[in-house]
C-alpha cells in the first residue's frame, strides 16, 4: 500500500523497469518512460538484463514458476536508490505480491520488502516524489478520456493522473464507470473470454460515449486489451500511455 | 468441456443470452450504484467506519472457540437450547428431529443463506414436513423452484413480469404490471403461514457471547412473524456470527445495511435472548440454535480465516463486474459473487455445481475488496485458492505446459529474448497466425480481440 | 452428531494454526467499540423528530403528560374510525374507560382483528428515528406486529442518542437481571424492494406508524 511517499528524498539515479509488456509489444513506452525521466534530471539506469517480474504466474495461481522469474527480478534491481516502473500493476506485483511468494524464504522476503520501499508507479512518482505539476502542460491536446486501472487499488492510488490530465488543461472528457475493469485480467481475458468479452464492451461502448480520440491509462495490460478490442470493433480511437503524453513524444 | 472452469463458461454464455436476465441485472446494478456510494459517508468517515468493523471480527474470530463456549452457555442460561453441527446433513438432521418432537407440520422460514447451504427445505418436504419461504424474494425463488441468486435480494434475476406471471400460475393471482399487488398478494398468503406455522426457522445475522443472544435484521416484518408465533423456534447460524459483546454489534450493524440496501438501519432489529419468559403470552415455548460447522472450522485454521469477517452484506456482488454480466446463479452454488468465489470451493457446499472454477472467474479487479465494509482482501484469496488448486493438480494440461515454457525464459535474459524473437518470427509465417487464433489461449483472447502486434525493435533492441 | 466438546476442540487447535499480525495487534490494543458522546435531552428529540420526519414521512407528536398523550391518542383513534384495537404499556393504562369506546384486543386472536396497535416503547434511538420494544408479560409482541397501524409512545426519559447506547443499556440489565427475551428496535413502516429493487412500504409488520413523544 502506498501512503503517498512525500518523505521519500529525491534520488539522483533512477532504475527504470520497463516491464515485459512495454519490452515485447510497446517499446516507445519504455523510451517515452526513460527520456521523460531524463529530461526532469534523473540519471537513469535501464537494466538490459530485466525480463518480468513474475506477476503472470503469481496470479494464475503458479507460483513455483513465479518464483524463480521475481528471484531474477530482485536480483537485477537490487541496489537500486529508486525503482520507477510505468504500471501499476508490476508495481503491486512488487510492494505487494511477492512476498507471497517468498513468505518462507526470510532473506528473499526481507529484499523484496526492501526493493518494494524504493518502487513507485510513474505518475505516482511524479506526484508524490517529484512533486512538479507543470510537467502537465507538455501533455499534448487531443479530446482525452482517462481508464483507471485496477491495480492502482492495490497502491492506494486514486486520482493522480487525473489531477495531471486536469492541470494540463487538454480536453478530457469523464469515462463513465472509469474505474470498472477493462475484462482484461490476464489469464481472465483468454481463460473466461465470455465474460471478458461483455466486460470489453461495456468498456468501449462507455469510450464511444465520450467522443474523446484517445485513451490514457496507466498500464499496458489495459491498453493492449481495449485496443485490440477496439481494432476488432473497428472503433477508431488512440490508446496511449500516460508516459507518451508527458515525454511530448506521445503525438 | 467439462473442466470445471468449461462449466462455469458454459452457464454464464447461456446468462449473457438472456435478455430477461441482463435486463434484469443491468436495473439492478444501476439501481445499486446510485445508492452504494450515498450512505456510508452519512454515517460517519467510511474507512475509520471500515475499521471499527474489522477490528471486531478480528478480536472476535480471533477467540471464537472462547465464544463458541461462552455464547452456548449463554444461551441455554436464558432458557434456550444449542446445538453442534458438523456438517449440513448433521444440521439438517437436528432440525428434523426437533420438529419431529414436537409434531412439526408446517414450517415458516425467514431468510437464512446458512439454511440454503444446507439444503433444508428440501430434505423437510421430503419428511413430509412443509416449508414457506416468508421473506418475499425467498418466497419468489421457492415458488419457481430456483436458488436465490444475489445475498440480500434473492430474486433480483426476475423482472416485475416474471413475478406476475409465477404468481398467476402458482397462486391464481391475475397478471399485473403493479409491483405493490404483486406484494400484497404474497402478504395475504403469508400472514396465514405466520398464523398457523408450528416452527419458525430463521438464521441470524450477529450472536452475542456474552448474553447468548442472536440478532436479526430484516425490513419486511417475516423476522419478527416467525420468532414471535409459532410455538418453536430454530436459528441455523455459522459459527462465524458469533461476536462477543452486545457493544460489539453497532458497529458491524452500522456498516451491514448501508453496504447492502443503502439504508442507515433496518425496519427492524431484533435482539433475541432465549424463548418466552414465563407469564409471556407470545414468543417461541423452545428456542434452539444450531451451530454450523460445515467447513468454518477448517477456515478458521488458515490464511483463508479473513474470509469469515464476512458480514453478507452483498456489496461485493453490487460492484462486480463479472456478477454484473452473469448474475448469481451461473457461480453454480449458494453464495454467488467475489465472496461465493472464495468460500464456495471451503465451504462443504453439496450443491456447488463447479466451485474450482470459481476462484478463476474473476479478473482481481478488486472493486469487491474496496467496496467491503469489512476490508476483506477477496483477491489475496482469489490468487491464493488459485495456488491451492495448482498444488491439488486442478490446472489445465497446456495451462501448465504454457507457464512452465513461461518461466523457463523469463527467468532469463537470454532465453527471454530468444522466445521473443521466435515467436515473432513465427507468427509471421503464414498459417500459424491463424492457428493462434484458433488454439488456446489465443482462441480466448480472438474472442473479442486482434492478437497483439510484435513491433520491429523489442525494447531491448 | 458432533460432540459438543469436540467442535470447541476443533476449533481451538484451529485456531492454534495461523494468526495474523494484525490480530496480535488488535488483541493487545485491547480497543473496543464505544458509544459516541450523549446529547442533551432537547437535542436527542429534535433529532429524533427529524429522523421521524425523513423515515416515515410522518410528524412526531407531542404530548406534555401521558394524560395528555392518552386523550390524543383516543382523538386519533376516534378520527380514524376504527373499532377494535390492541394495547401496550404501563402508562397506557388498557383498563382506563378511556378506551370504552373501542373492542382492545385480550388475547393473541383478537390482537390478529385489532386494527390499531398502541404501544408503549421503552427506548427511542435519536439517530435513526427508532423506537425500542422490550417483550414482556404485560407487552406482548403481537402487539406491535400484528395489526396494521401502530402508533408508539414513548416517554421523552427514554430517548437514547444511538443503537450503541442502547446495548450500553442492556449490557447494564443484563448484569442485573439477565436478558429480556426479546427486543425489538422497529424504524419506520414495514417495507421490501424484492421486486426489481422497487419500494413497497406496508408487508407483514405494521405499514403506517406514528409516534407520540410524552413529557
Amino acid at each position: 500500500m502506498t501512503s503517498k511517499r512525500t518523505d521519500f528524498p529525491k534520488p539522483k539515479t533512477i532504475t527504470l523497469f520497463s516491464t515485459c509488456l512495454a519490452d515485447l509489444f510497446y517499446p516507445q513506452v519504455r523510451h517515452s518512460t526513460r527520456s521523460l525521466l531524463e529530461s526532469l534530471g534523473y540519471q537513469v539506469t535501464l537494466p538490459k538484463d530485466q525480463t518480468c517480474c513474475g506477476q503472470p504466474a503469481f496470479n494464475s495461481g503458479k507460483w513455483d514458476d513465479a518464483r524463480p522469474v521475481a528471484e531474477a527480478w530482485l536480483k537485477i534491481f537490487a541496489g537500486a536508490e529508486c525503482v520507477v516502473v510505468p504500471s501499476g500493476s508490476c508495481a503491486a506485483m512488487v510492494r505487494v505480491n511477492m512476498g507471497h511468494l517468498f513468505e518462507h524464504e526470510p532473506k528473499k522476503l526481507e529484499a523484496a520488502r526492501e526493493l518494494g520501499s524504493r518502487t513507485f508507479e510513474l505518475v505516482e512518482f511524479l506526484t508524490y516524489v517529484h512533486q512538479d505539476e507543470s510537467i502537465a502542460s507538455r501533455i499534448p491536446s487531443e479530446p482525452l478520456t482517462y481508464h483507471y486501472s485496477c491495480h492502482q487499488r492495490e497502491l492506494g492510488l486514486s486520482g493522480e493522473t487525473e489531477a495531471l490530465l486536469e492541470r494540463s488543461g487538454v480536453p478530457c472528457h469523464e469515462l463513465k464507470g472509469k474505474d470498472e475493469c477493462c475484462g482484461f485480467g490476464g489469464a481472465f481475458s483468454a481463460k473466461v473470454p465470455e465474460v471478458s468479452a461483455a466486460m470489453l464492451k461495456k468498456k468501449l461502448s462507455n469510450i464511444q460515449a465520450t467522443g474523446a480520440s484517445c485513451v490514457v491509462a496507466n498500464d499496458l495490460g489495459c491498453l493492449m486489451n481495449m485496443e485490440c478490442a477496439a481494432k476488432k470493433a473497428g472503433l477508431k480511437v488512440g490508446f496511449k500511455h500516460i508516459a507518451e503524453l508527458l515525454s511530448g513524444k506521445g503525438s | 468441456m467439462t473442466s470445471p472452469i468449461g462449466k462455469f463458461r458454459e452457464k454464464s454464455r447461456e446468462a449473457m443470452a438472456s435478455p430477461v436476465l441482463t435486463k434484469a441485472l443491468k436495473n439492478a446494478t444501476d439501481k445499486f450504484i446510485a445508492g452504494r456510494t450515498g450512505t456510508l459517508p452519512k454515517l460517519g468517515d467510511p474507512i475509520r467506519l471500515k475499521d471499527e468493523a474489522r477490528a471486531v471480527k478480528v478480536r472476535c474470530i480471533a477467540r471464537l472457540d472462547k465464544l463458541v463456549a461462552q455464547f452456548a452457555e449463554n444461551y441455554r442460561k436464558n432458557g434456550g437450547q444449542v446445538h453442534f453441527a458438523s456438517d449440513a446433513k448433521e444440521a439438517r438432521e437436528i432440525l428434523h428431529s426437533i420438529a419431529k418432537e414436537n409434531q412439526v407440520k408446517l414450517v415458516a422460514k425467514s431468510k437464512s443463506m446458512a439454511t440454503e447451504e444446507i439444503e433444508l427445505n428440501h430434505f423437510l418436504e421430503g419428511k413430509g414436513i412443509q416449508v414457506v419461504e416468508t421473506d418475499l424474494g425467498e418466497y419468489i425463488i421457492q415458488l419457481a423452484k430456483e436458488k436465490p441468486s444475489h445475498i440480500i435480494t434473492p430474486a433480483i434475476h426476475k423482472t416485475k413480469e416474471q413475478v406476475s406471471s409465477l404468481f398467476h400460475e402458482k397462486l391464481g393471482s391475475p397478471e399485473t404490471s403493479d409491483i405493490s399487488e404483486m406484494t400484497r398478494t404474497a402478504k395475504k398468503v403469508l400472514r396465514d403461514v405466520f398464523l398457523t406455522a408450528d416452527m419458525g426457522v430463521t438464521g441470524a445475522n450477529f450472536a452475542v457471547a456474552e448474553t447468548g443472544t442472536l440478532t436479526l435484521v430484516t425490513n419486511e416484518g417475516n423476522g419478527r412473524m416467525v420468532t414471535s408465533l409459532p410455538r418453536v423456534h430454530v436459528a441455523v447460524v455459522g459459527v462465524e456470527k458469533i461476536v462477543e459483546t452486545l457493544s460489539d454489534v453497532p458497529p458491524l450493524l452500522k456498516v451491514l445495511p448501508a453496504s447492502a440496501t443503502g439504508q442507515k438501519i433496518t425496519v427492524y432489529f431484533s435482539i433475541i435472548s432465549g424463548p418466552r419468559r414465563p407469564g409471556e403470552t407470545d414468543g417461541p415455548e423452545q428456542s434452539h440454535v444450531i451451530l454450523l460447522d460445515n467447513g468454518r472450522i477448517d477456515m478458521l485454521g488458515s490464511d483463508y480465516r479473513e474470509s469469515l469477517y464476512c458480514i453478507r452484506c452483498g456489496a461485493c456482488l453490487n460492484v462486480c463486474p463479472v456478477y454484473q454480466a452473469v448474475g448469481g446463479h451461473s457461480y453454480g452454488g449458494t453464495y454467488p459473487g467475489p465472496i461465493g468465489a472464495v468460500v464456495t470451493p471451503l465451504l462443504h457446499d453439496e450443491d456447488a455445481k463447479y466451485p474450482a472454477a470459481l476462484p478463476q472467474a474473476s479478473s482481481l479487479c478488486g472493486a469487491c475488496r474496496d467496496a467491503c465494509p469489512v476490508k476483506i482482501d477477496l483477491p489475496r484469496m482469489l490468487v491464493s485458492l488459485r495456488k491451492d488448486g495448482v498444488k491439488k493438480g486442478e490446472s489445465a494440461f497446456w495451462e501448465g505446459l504454457a507457464f512452465k515454457l513461461w518461466a523457463w525464459a523469463a527467468s532469463s535474459p537470454s532465453r527471454f529474448h530468444f522466445a521473443a524473437k521466435t515467436v515473432r518470427f513465427l507468427l509471421k509465417v503464414p498459417g500459424l497466425k491463424g492457428m493462434a487464433k484458433v488454439l488456446p489461449p489465443g482462441s480466448g483472447w480472438a474472442m473479442a480481440r486482434e492478437l497483439p502486434e510484435f513491433p520491429e525493435k523489442f525494447g531491448w533492441e | 452428531m458432533m460432540e459438543e466438546r469436540q467442535f470447541l476442540q476443533k476449533m481451538t487447535s484451529a485456531l492454534s494454526r495461523y494468526s495474523t499480525a494484525e490480530e496480535a495487534r488488535v488483541l493487545a490494543s485491547g480497543v473496543r467499540p464505544q458509544p459516541g458522546p450523549r446529547a442533551g435531552l432537547e437535542d436527542k428529540i429534535a433529532r429524533f423528530a427529524d429522523e421521524v420526519a425523513e423515515l416515515h414521512k410522518v410528524e412526531v407528536i407531542r404530548a406534555g403528560n401521558w394524560d395528555q398523550a392518552r386523550r390524543h391518542i383516543a382523538s386519533m383513534l376516534q378520527e380514524r374510525g376504527v373499532s377494535s384495537i390492541a394495547l401496550a404499556g404501563e402508562d397506557l393504562k388498557p383498563s382506563l374507560p378511556l378506551w370504552g369506546k373501542w373492542k382492545v384486543a385480550g388475547d393473541r386472536d383478537s390482537t390478529e382483528r385489532a386494527e390499531v396497535g398502541v404501544v408503549q416503547a421503552d427506548y427511542g434511538l435519536a439517530e435513526t428515528g427508532s423506537v425500542v420494544l422490550v417483550a414482556s408479560k404485560d407487552k406482548p409482541r403481537s402487539v406491535s406486529l400484528l395489526p396494521p397501524v401502530c402508533i408508539f409512545a414513548l416517554s421523552v426519559f427514554g430517548m437514547l442518542d444511538s443503537m450503541a447506547h442502547l446495548m450500553k443499556e442492556l449490557e447494564a440489565r443484563h448484569a442485573k437481571e439477565g436478558m429480556p427475551a426479546t427486543v425489538n428496535v422497529v424504524t419506520g413502516p414495514s417495507r421490501t424492494a424484492d421486486i426489481e429493487l422497487s419500494l413497497t412500504v406496508g408487508v407483514h409488520g405494521p405499514g403506517e406508524v406514528h409516534v407520540v413523544l410524552v413529557g
